[in-house]
Order: C-alpha cells, then sequence, then structure tokens
C-alpha cells in the first residue's frame, strides 16, 4: 500500500515547479543513474544528480520518504566506494548486489514519486501543449502519468482483498497468479478508462481546438536553477 | 465519407449557426461533426476517447513491461532470455487493447509514447528510434486484418514488440564501454561471462525471440481474452 500512497497526488504543493522541469529532472535522474558506472568520477556524478530528488521531497515535506530513501542511496554509494573489487563470497555479492540495485534505482524513483504526487493532469497537459507535442501523443502520455498511481493503488487494494481470503502469491502456481492478480488488475484498469473518458468528455477535453489552463505554466527562477543543475551534471558526467 | 452525405449536411447547414455567415463554405471538421450528431455516424478519425484509451492500455503495457524487465536486474539470466518472456505476458495488455482499437494509429500512439516513456526511465535512445519506425508499421500491419485476422494481430504484435531490441542495443553496439563498465565493479571472470552469454549473433537470436515470445504472448492474450475478459463483459 505504501508505493501506492506515495505516489497519490498530495494537493497543492509548496514549491511550484513547472512538469517541464520535472521531465528533465527524471530524464537526466535516469540517464546518469542507469548510464553512468560506480569508479572514479562517476560515483561523485550519482551522489550529486541523486541529492535533487532528495532536496525536492524535502521541500514537501516528505521527510520519511526522503530521510528512508536518501539513507539507503548513501549506503549504497558508500558501500560502492569502498567495496570495490573486493567481492567474493555469497553474502557480499547479495549486497553488493543490493547496493547496485538502489544506486541504480532509487534516484529515478524518487523522481517518478515527485513528478507523479505534484502534478495534475491539467497541468501535464498544458506543459506537454507548450512543448508542441502533437496532441494525439500528448494526451495518452498525460493519461499514461497520471494513470500509473491509480494502477498501484488498484493493485494493492486487490492484494489485500486476496489476502483476505487466503490467497498468496497465488499458491504457487503461476496461472492462478494471473487469475487472481493480472485479471481483476485489467478489469478495473478498462472500467476506471471508460470512467476517465466520461469525466474527459464532460470536461471539453473532446473539443477541437486549443486549451487553455488555469495554472499558469511558465519556467521561474527555480526552474531554470533546477535545468542548470541536471543539464551541469550531466554535461560534466559525459565530458568526464 | 460518401460524398452524398457532406452535401447533404452541407444543405442542412445552410441558416444553421454552426455554417459561417458569410459564405456556405463548412469545413470538413464541421461535416463530421454534424454527421456525427445527425446522423449517429462514427467518425473513422481518432476521438478524444480513442486516445484515453490508448493512453490506458499504454500505461498498463508499460508497467508490465517494466515489472518483467526488473526481474532481469534481479536474476543475471532473465537478461539472455527477457526478449523471450517480456512479449509473452505483455501479450495480454496487448491482446485486451486490440478489443478497443477501433481506427488506425491507436497502435502506433501507443509505440511512440512507450518509446518516450522509455526515454524517460533511462533507456538507450534507439528505443524510441525502434519505436517510431517499427509501431506506425505493427499498426498497419494489423490493420491489414482489420485488427481482427489472427495472423495480421500476431505480425503487427511481433513488429511492434521489437521495439523492446532497443534496451540491449547499447551491449552490442557500443559493446566495449559496456564491457568496461561493467568491468569497474566485477572481477574479469564476471565480465567474460557477459561476453560469453552475448556474442554478436545474440542480437539475432534475440531478435528471434522476440518474434517467438510474440507469437507465443499473442496466443496466450486470445485465451485470457476468451476465458476471462469476454466473460466479465469487457472485452
Amino acid at each position: 500500500m505504501r508505493l501506492a500512497n506515495a505516489l497519490a497526488y498530495g494537493g497543492r504543493p509548496h514549491l511550484q515547479i513547472d512538469p517541464r522541469t520535472k521531465l528533465v529532472i527524471l530524464l537526466c535522474v535516469n540517464a546518469i543513474c542507469l548510464g553512468a558506472g560506480f569508479s572514479g568520477g562517476d560515483i561523485w556524478v550519482r551522489g550529486a544528480i541523486s541529492i535533487i530528488p532528495l532536496l525536492l521531497l524535502v521541500i514537501e515535506r516528505r521527510f520519511v520518504l526522503a530521510l528512508i530513501c536518501g539513507g539507503a542511496t548513501t549506503l549504497a554509494l558508500v558501500m560502492e566506494m569502498f567495496w570495490l573489487g573486493q567481492m567474493d563470497g555469497f553474502v557480499e555479492l547479495t549486497l553488493a548486489g543490493c547496493a547496485n540495485l538502489a544506486a541504480r534505482f532509487v534516484p529515478g524513483m524518487l523522481t517518478g514519486i515527485y513528478l507523479l504526487s505534484t502534478t495534475t493532469l491539467g497541468e501535464f497537459m498544458a506543459a506537454l501543449a507548450k512543448v508542441r507535442l502533437p496532441r494525439a501523443v500528448a494526451l495518452p502520455t498525460a493519461v499514461v502519468l497520471r494513470f500509473i498511481p491509480t494502477l498501484a493503488l488498484e493493485a494493492a487494494a486487490i492484494q489485500e482483498s486476496m489476502r483476505m481470503r487466503g490467497v498468496f502469491w497465488g499458491g504457487g502456481k503461476p496461472g492462478a497468479f494471473f487469475t487472481y492478480r493480472v485479471v481483476p488488475l485489467m478489469i478495473c484498469a478498462v472500467n476506471m478508462g471508460d470512467e476517465l473518458t466520461a469525466a474527459a468528455l464532460t470536461r471539453a477535453l473532446g473539443n477541437p481546438g486549443q486549451r487553455i489552463s488555469l495554472t499558469r505554466i511558465r519556467l521561474r527562477l527555480p526552474d531554470w536553477i533546477l535545468i542548470a543543475c541536471c543539464l551541469g551534471i550531466l554535461g560534466i558526467w559525459l565530458v568526464l | 465519407m460518401p460524398r452524398a452525405w457532406v452535401d447533404e449536411v452541407r444543405e442542412g447547414l445552410k441558416g444553421v449557426a454552426l455554417a459561417p455567415e458569410k459564405s456556405h463554405r463548412v469545413g470538413r471538421r464541421q461535416v463530421a461533426l454534424v454527421t456525427r450528431y445527425r446522423y449517429g455516424v462514427e467518425s473513422k478519425k481518432l476521438q478524444t476517447k480513442d486516445l484515453i484509451a490508448t493512453g490506458i492500455f499504454t500505461a498498463i503495457y508499460f508497467v508490465t513491461m517494466a515489472v518483467c524487465g526488473q526481474l532481469g536486474a534481479l536474476i543475471p539470466i532473465l537478461q539472455v532470455l527477457g526478449p523471450l518472456y517480456i512479449p509473452i505476458i505483455c501479450g495480454i495488455p496487448f491482446i485486451l487493447f486490440l478489443t478497443r482499437v477501433r481506427v488506425f494509429g491507436q497502435i502506433a500512439i501507443m509505440g511512440i509514447v512507450t518509446g518516450l516513456l522509455l526515454i524517460l526511465t533511462g533507456q538507450h535512445w534507439a528505443g524510441l528510434v525502434l519505436a517510431v519506425v517499427l509501431a506506425p508499421l505493427g499498426d498497419w500491419i494489423a490493420a491489414r486484418g482489420g485488427y481482427k485476422s489472427w495472423w495480421g494481430i500476431v505480425a503487427g504484435y511481433a513488429v511492434f514488440s521489437e521495439l523492446l531490441i532497443g534496451m540491449v542495443v547499447p551491449l552490442f553496439f557500443t559493446r566495449q564501454t559496456v564491457l568496461e563498465r561493467i568491468g569497474t565493479r566485477h572481477d574479469q571472470a564476471w565480465v567474460q561471462q557477459v561476453a560469453d552469454l552475448t556474442p554478436p549473433w545474440m542480437f539475432l537470436v534475440m531478435i528471434l525471440m522476440i518474434v517467438v515470445g510474440s507469437a507465443i504472448g499473442a496466443y496466450v492474450g486470445r485465451v485470457l481474452l476468451k476465458k476471462h475478459f469476454e466473460r466479465a463483459g469487457i472485452a
């Protein structure tokens, strides 16, 4: 249930950041965390870019999440720094694997959580329209980004109710896993899709022509600072 | 839209508020709109509801793909088998999506959005390039069979799934860099193992694995569709 709750929209954010900036941050964080190595300068670049999502979460007062994930990332990076090349034995290898996974995926995950929990569908649409993405691509993209938290929530609810009925992981049978977890989730998703369509059409999303948005989407000073930081770190990594 | 309808609507529009006052020229969009409302004819153009349905199934497809892909990060051998099992599992949302495909272009958009999401989640840009090329092609193939013929679906899905190959492109085309990077955190034996597991011809094998996986995935999807989704009344 935790992940689903973390992803849900958490009301008006404390610091208004343009969705385009958030996308740039997500892109840079993921490119570096998945692409960089663990040697020499790379590990410092990793550390630097990992701070950005933590900072954003602290600004949004998500202290517990920031503390846990920041701790995990720091631990992973420190382990990677000092254990380099001395890995043998099962325990060490498992620990190194965990550290590797944490260092690679946690910062991107945090940025994703930040992006999804502070942005509304309308803001997404307005921002994507501003980067001149054609409507046929922008609308599905916005729907995907908004729909993932809902999907996580539904999956958690299904898991909950299946556990109440004594069904755990399909009892070891992959077929049963599909029947009890995946099939209900898909049916839920399809039904929600129909509801979402009705809601969107009610809000005149089907109207041809340009849409205007109540939220002002523009790049302010914090946006420029964040973009400069991200691109700077990305540039350093590419040059190194 | 048949010519006769257009003329009929044009006639009907004279004096109606929708028509511009000065000249009685009517735009195509207005004709389509009025036709739809007056005659209950479904427009064959992409509408908002199609785009939303596409978005929703893209979300399911992408999450399925990402979850399956993560298994590869945990268990190394699955990384090599990834091209086989990912299309199998993703076949379920894809086949379900086909029941909602109404006009040409929806599968193409699904592919393009998937490509964008791949870039956003840090995958190689080759994924997006492949998606932009292959998804419309897969869409076109599936459209030949009217999204109903079995072989059209299988061929279309196989072509569509080839965009997954974008994720392993760096391992084969910037091989030295990738192996060096692995070398910084593992000993030489491990690097050798990775290099042995992925000889250059493995790339072709992976492409074939995706085709086979897609065929199996489409079959599994159809079985589940018949067994569960049609019974639940959503297919």
